[in-house]
Parts: C-alpha cells; sequence; structure tokens
C-alpha cells in the first residue's frame, strides 16, 4: 500500500540523476570550449544576428506607430529643430576635415613614418549593452578582415569603447573600457592640467577613480588614453569629495551609449 | 502554477532579447522559485558562452546553478517536497 510513496521517491532519485546529468554536460561543454579556444562559444554564437535582429526590427515598429500617432505640429518643430543641427554638424564634420588634412601635413614636417592616418575596419554590433558582469560587445568580422587580440574598438566621433578580447571564425568579442573591474591608464584635463591616473570600469559606460585631493580636475573634463595618439575615452561626469578623505572620487562617463551602437571602427 | 511559470519565463526571455541582466536575474529566480527550470539554466549557460571571452563558466551559469541547489534543498527540508 506504499504505491504512492515509492512512486514519489523513484520520481525524486530520477529528478536527482537528471539535475547531476546537466551539471555534468555544462562542465564538459565549459572546459571543451575552453580546450578548443572558444570554438563551442563561436557555434552558440551563430544564432546572435538572428535573434538580436528581432531587437532591432520590434524597435523600428515602435518607431513607426509612434510617429503615426505624433502630432504634425510636433513634427514640424521637431524637423526645424533637426534641420539646424545637421548644419551645425556639417561645419563641425568640415572642420574636421581641416584639421585630419593639417595632422597629416604636420606629421609629414615631422618625419613620422606614418603619415596616412588609419581609420580603421568597419563593423557591425551584434549583441549591444555589455552583458554584465562581462562587459563585452560581439561584433562581426569578414572573412577577409585582420582583427588581431588588442586592437583598439571605436565608435561615433572616434570616441575609444574598448578592445578586441578574442577573435572567432566571424565575430569578435569586444571588451569595453567600462567593463567591471577593467583598469585602464588615462590622462585627464588639458594643457597644464594633464593628471596621468588609473580609471576602473563599473559598467554601462562608468569608470571611476581616486585621485589626490589637490589634483586640478574639473567636471566636463575630457579622458584620454595615455598613448601617443589623442584617443578620448569620454569626460569627467561628477567629482565626489569628502572633507576627511585625502583623495576625491572622479566619475567618467563615455558619451557612446552602448545600448545603442550599431556600428564601430577596429584599428 | 504553470501559467505563473511561463509568465516568468516570458518576463526573463525580454530580459535576454532587451539586454536588462538585472530583469533577467530576478525573473530567473523567481521561475527557480516556482519549479526547477532547465530551460533558466541553459539560457545561462548560453549567455556565458556568448558573452564571456575565454570560455570560463561565469555568472549566469552559476548564479541558477546556485539558486537551483538552494532552493531544491530548503524545500526538501522545510516543506517537505522534491
Amino acid at each position: 500500500m506504499n504505491f504512492h510513496l515509492q512512486n514519489s521517491q523513484h520520481n525524486s532519485v530520477t529528478k536527482k540523476k537528471v539535475f547531476v546529468v546537466f551539471v555534468v554536460l555544462t562542465i564538459v561543454l565549459f572546459g571543451t570550449n575552453y580546450l578548443t579556444r572558444g570554438s563551442v562559444a563561436d557555434v552558440v554564437r551563430t544564432p546572435v544576428r538572428a535573434i538580436f535582429s528581432i531587437n532591432t526590427i520590434v524597435d523600428s515598429l515602435i518607431a513607426s506607430v509612434q510617429q503615426t500617432f505624433a502630432r504634425t505640429t510636433t513634427l514640424q518643430k521637431n524637423q526645424e529643430k533637426l534641420k539646424e543641427r545637421i548644419a551645425e554638424l556639417e561645419l563641425y564634420a568640415l572642420n574636421n576635415l581641416v584639421l585630419v588634412a593639417e595632422n597629416e601635413e604636420l606629421r609629414a614636417l615631422l618625419g613620422e613614418e606614418n603619415t596616412v592616418l588609419d581609420t580603421g575596419t568597419l563593423a557591425n554590433v551584434l549583441s549591444r549593452g555589455g552583458m554584465y558582469p562581462y562587459g563585452t560587445l560581439i561584433i562581426s568580422r569578414g572573412v577577409d578582415t585582420q582583427y588581431s587580440v588588442g586592437s583598439l574598438v571605436f565608435g561615433r566621433g572616434d570616441i575609444l569603447i574598448g578592445k578586441i578580447e578574442e577573435i572567432g571564425n566571424t565575430y569578435a568579442t569586444v571588451r569595453l573600457v567600462s567593463a567591471p573591474t577593467e583598469k585602464t591608464t588615462v590622462l585627464v584635463g588639458a594643457g597644464e592640467r594633464l593628471t596621468e591616473l588609473t580609471v576602473q570600469g563599473i559598467g554601462n559606460g562608468n569608470m571611476v577613480a581616486e585621485v589626490a585631493r589637490d589634483a586640478d580636475i574639473k567636471s566636463g573634463d575630457p579622458v584620454m588614453l595615455a598613448s601617443r595618439e589623442t584617443v578620448i575615452l569620454g569626460t569627467v561626469q561628477d567629482i565626489e569629495t569628502k572633507s576627511i578623505d585625502a583623495f576625491q572620487r572622479i566619475r567618467v562617463r563615455t558619451p557612446i551609449n552602448l545600448h545603442t551602437v550599431r556600428f564601430v571602427r577596429v584599428r | 502554477m504553470k501559467c505563473l511559470q511561463a509568465f516568468l519565463v516570458g518576463i526573463f526571455i525580454s530580459g535576454v532579447i532587451g539586454g536588462l541582466w538585472w530583469l533577467m536575474l530576478v525573473a530567473g529566480l523567481f521561475t527557480i522559485l516556482v519549479r526547477r527550470s532547465y530551460f533558466i539554466l541553459s539560457i545561462g549557460v548560453i549567455l556565458d558562452l556568448w558573452f564571456s571571452y575565454n570560455g570560463i563558466p561565469g555568472f549566469y551559469t552559476g548564479f541558477f546553478l546556485v539558486i537551483t541547489i538552494l532552493v531544491e534543498y530548503f524545500r526538501k527540508h522545510l516543506f517537505w517536497t522534491s
């Protein structure tokens, strides 16, 4: 008369076996991925393009519905503002071209070997947001594209967002400068106020650093990579000072929206 | 309970597609609290393979496995259910 008890005990043992099998399979999968240097991850990333294209399709559908319901006057005002902004950006782009030409000329005069500025390779961003806690993006890689581990990755406006960490057959993994625990040596400020320090990523495009209290750093100061080239990471957003501390805590933020970035440049 | 689990799995999938890691963790946690879910565990494994850069077992796999083990332990010892 103990059929029910026997049946529930049998079910419990079966469930435990299934769970143990699952854990063993997971360990084997990760072990195989590690030993084959990411080949399993490469296969898993194959549907990335299809799945994340759903996000893009949904975004565009929502945008089209919003546009349908927006009032005409609001649209007209937005259009005017956009036209003004385009005119400003056209001037900015023209200035940029002039500066690039001047940069090349100056480098040639100084006898630099590489006088041609390398603009890099364009890549699609396949997964955005830098999923916590890894702080990575997956970008596409063409068959003929020569990426190398450590190549710098830039977003809009030549803002540095990360570097190549891993290369697969058709994908590359970018580790963001704002990835949690990622440390980067940077220069903050300009001219005589230039200060070298190390920022640590805390995720979602944010970085923090501690610097001596007497360091001359202001909110809005540009933050650049400590390298030969002028590479901008972001700007100082906030400075926190406590009277009892000998240090001040600065927060740096990248101007790139990591949740909406679609294209990057690798060089 | 099945409807609740289905609802929570739906929120979990929305979190995955939208890149909302906190929503994924919360929805996954509550799904496992309701009932053991190999779907959630598998998605955690896939996300770690997807986003990690050196293949080492990661955050989501560990989190969901630990939650599953803890929930099953307390469910068995406190509520005498398997």
